[in-house]
């Protein structure tokens, strides 16, 4: 851990969490772009970046994109993220009140908590659950991805059947490639290249990147108008800590509910807001200040949609399983790096695992630094004009499948994913358990194998409790989220 | 226009689907493993195509009930799908053509009509600023990132140039 601590505070690795934080804050506070979608941009420059340092920078982003959110959305009543819709409607009437630095630096203090506390869930809740995992067996893998799968197309408020087609269509493109046993070339087509399967990067980047490009041309295109609000006085620094050390319960409640929403999969940074918001008006004195510019709901969903982040890699890290969007896309750079995510990630990678989870605080400090002395100058990303950013982001995106592949295959396989994309939005099957389900299908597939041919009985599966505990899990969810529904 | 959209995606789904369902008949089940029934890549696409129709069909019904088409949204005007044509040909395009351009004169044509084609700017402005950038970001990711870009005839010049200026 010493050895881990010395690393995490070279300057460098400072230098690469400041730099990530700086760019997912620019990322977050520009409508239609988003963590996710900078992650995704950001991946192929990993390659030349240490991995340690690289999933610090990727972390900075992450944390960054999520806490950027709230700059435009007080300041222009337009969530940048769309965990950021609480923060416009609490922040923006603040600051139309002429107190938006106060707003921004509640803001950015309640960030900062949330994502401290994620960095301790993480540092904890990490290793033990890889420990636990290390007992796993095939039985366990395969009910895991299956509880998995189930949680994200349940969750998703899109139609049942559509997102389970989605989690079903990714489980196919992942069987595209040399099968994992005989070595018999499945779906190439011909193709050399799709004998190692379809490419994760580019599939990425055309998932997240590409059809946000043609979003914010639209925008650009049809000109919807917006106008900044003044940012006003100064903060008060001294005021706005007073405010914060006052509200410590209510960070309490909100951070463990951000970081054990971000555990399951599918409940990104998004959806967390929503929940400590409805929560923490039942314990405030003036309930009916919630909705109108209320400070303490202002940092309760700041400080959950940031202790999401953390939670939404545990998982990732521990099991192999991305809590969120962003955290599938960071499944990429760990792939870079020739490191697996999963249970053997701790065994093998002990040093990269500690640096990162120490980079991980440093990454949540600079965030608060950053958004206390400089979220004004940020503000100002907000003038760049929509079809600069959508040209920008389209080179990159096609330039970062090009370097990844060093080959104009890549990008083939980004129009290709880019195509399936728009066609599953239109046809409102999300994107989420797509990439899931391309993500875990190998792994799936694989362990299934196993478990069908080490196990000949029934019998067997009922003698593992954490599989059929999964097992048992992904019956009751189903069968409530279905009555549920049913019953709506 | 949004009726379109919506066959045209559904389209291109089965199209997806269907054709690698066809495909995995021919895919062999686990036979090493002493596994029978059809090959794995057969299931999941069976389900994937069979939950992807009932969702279509579903989606239909509601379309018909509540005379909504998939695709959200106003419709918009003709000068808007014009400029949005243009725009996803012009990144085409510039996708087929980057391999014979090379990345330095692909990029800056694509950026320049990009952002014309979206923002009222002065175009020599937009051009110059366009060339600067792009030059700026080749010379950084090949010359000092040792990032792979396209490689055409000015891509070789600039190469060749910084190599003997020693840079």
């Amino acid at each position: 851990m010493e050895e881990a601590v010395y690393l995490a505070f070279q300057p460098l690795t400072v230098l690469a969490a400041a730099s990530g934080v700086c760019l997912g804050i620019v990322f977050g506070a520009i409508p239609g772009l988003s963590g996710t979608l900078g992650i995704a941009l950001l991946l192929p420059v990993t390659f030349l970046i240490p991995a340690d340092q690289s999933l610090i920078m990727l972390a900075g982003v992450y944390a960054g994109a999520v806490y950027g959110g709230s700059i435009s959305a007080i300041l222009l009543n337009i969530p940048g993220t769309s965990a950021a819709v609480i923060t416009a409607m609490e922040g923006h009437v603040l600051a139309r009140n002429g107190a938006a630095p106060r707003a921004l630096a509640l803001a950015t203090c309640a960030s900062g908590i949330g994502g401290l506390v994620s960095a301790l869930g993480l540092l904890w809740f990490s290793p033990l659950l890889a420990d636990l995992a290390l007992r796993f067996g095939p039985a366990e893998y395969v009910m895991l991805i299956l509880f998995s799968l189930a949680v994200v197309s349940m969750m998703l408020p899109t139609p049942l059947f559509g997102n389970l087609a989605g989690a079903a269509i990714g489980l196919g493109i992942a069987t595209i490639g040399l099968d994992p046993f005989d070595g018999t070339p499945r779906f190439t087509f011909g193709r050399y290249e799709l004998a190692a399967g379809v490419p994760l990067l580019p599939v990425l980047i055309g998932f997240f990147a590409m059809p946000q490009v043609l979003v914010i041309a639209y925008e650009s295109i049809t000109r919807a108008g917006r106008s900044l609000v003044e940012f006003g006085r100064e903060s008060g620094l001294k005021g706005v800590l007073g405010t914060v050390f006052s509200h410590l319960p209510t960070f309490g409640r909100a951070s463990s509910i951000g970081l054990a929403l971000g555990i399951l999969p599918a409940l990104g940074p998004e959806s967390t807001p929503i929940t400590t918001h409805a929560l923490e008006r039942r314990f405030a004195r003036d309930p009916k200040t919630f909705g109108k510019g209320s400070e303490q709901g202002l940092m309760a969903a700041e400080c959950s949609n940031n202790a999401n982040v953390g939670g939404s890699l545990i998982p990732l890290l521990a099991l192999g399983i991305p809590g969120s969007a962003a955290a599938a896309v960071f499944v990429g750079a760990l792939e870079i790096h020739g490191l697996r995510p999963g249970p053997l990630l701790f065994v093998e990678n002990p040093t990269v695992m500690s640096t990162f989870f120490v980079g991980f605080f440093i990454v949540n400090i600079v965030m608060m630094l950053i958004g206390l002395f400089a979220a004004r100058y940020f503000a100002l990303v907000l003038k760049i004009p929509r079809g600069i950013i959508a040209t920008f982001v389209a080179v990159f995106a096609i330039f970062g499948a090009y370097a990844a592949g060093n080959g104009m295959f890549y990008v083939y396989v980004l129009i290709a994913a880019t195509v399936l994309a728009l066609a599953l939005r239109v046809m409102d099957i999300p994107i989420l358990p797509v990439t899931l389900g391309f993500i875990l299908g190998g792994l799936f597939e694989q362990q299934l194998a196993i478990m069908l041919t080490s196990m000949r009985s029934a019998d067997e599966f009922f003698g593992r409790p954490i599989a059929l505990g999964f097992l048992l899990l992904t019956i009751a969810m189903v069968a409530y989220v279905g009555w549920r529904r049913r019953w709506r | 226009m949004k009726k379109a959209a919506s066959l045209g995606a559904m389209g291109i789904v089965l199209a997806f689907l269907g054709a690698l369902l066809w495909q995995s008949f021919d895919t062999p089940a686990w036979t090493a493993l002493e596994i029978d029934g059809p090959s794995y890549p057969t299931v999941v696409l069976i389900a994937a195509f069979a939950l992807f129709l009932v969702h279509t069909v579903r989606q239909l019904l509601r379309w018909r009930d509540n005379g909504e088409a998939f695709a959200k949204g106003a419709r918009p005007s003709r000068l808007v799908t014009v400029r949005m044509t243009a725009f996803v040909g012009l990144w085409i395009t510039y996708i087929l053509v980057l391999p014979l351009l090379g990345f330095t004169v692909a990029s800056i044509l694509a950026v320049s009509a990009s952002v014309l084609l979206q923002e009222r700017f002065n175009p020599l402005l937009v051009v110059l600023s366009s060339t600067i950038g792009i030059v700026a970001m080749v010379v950084i990711f090949r010359r000092f990132l040792y990032v792979a870009t396209p490689q055409g005839v000015v891509d070789r010049w600039i190469e060749t140039t910084l190599y003997g200026l020693g840079i």
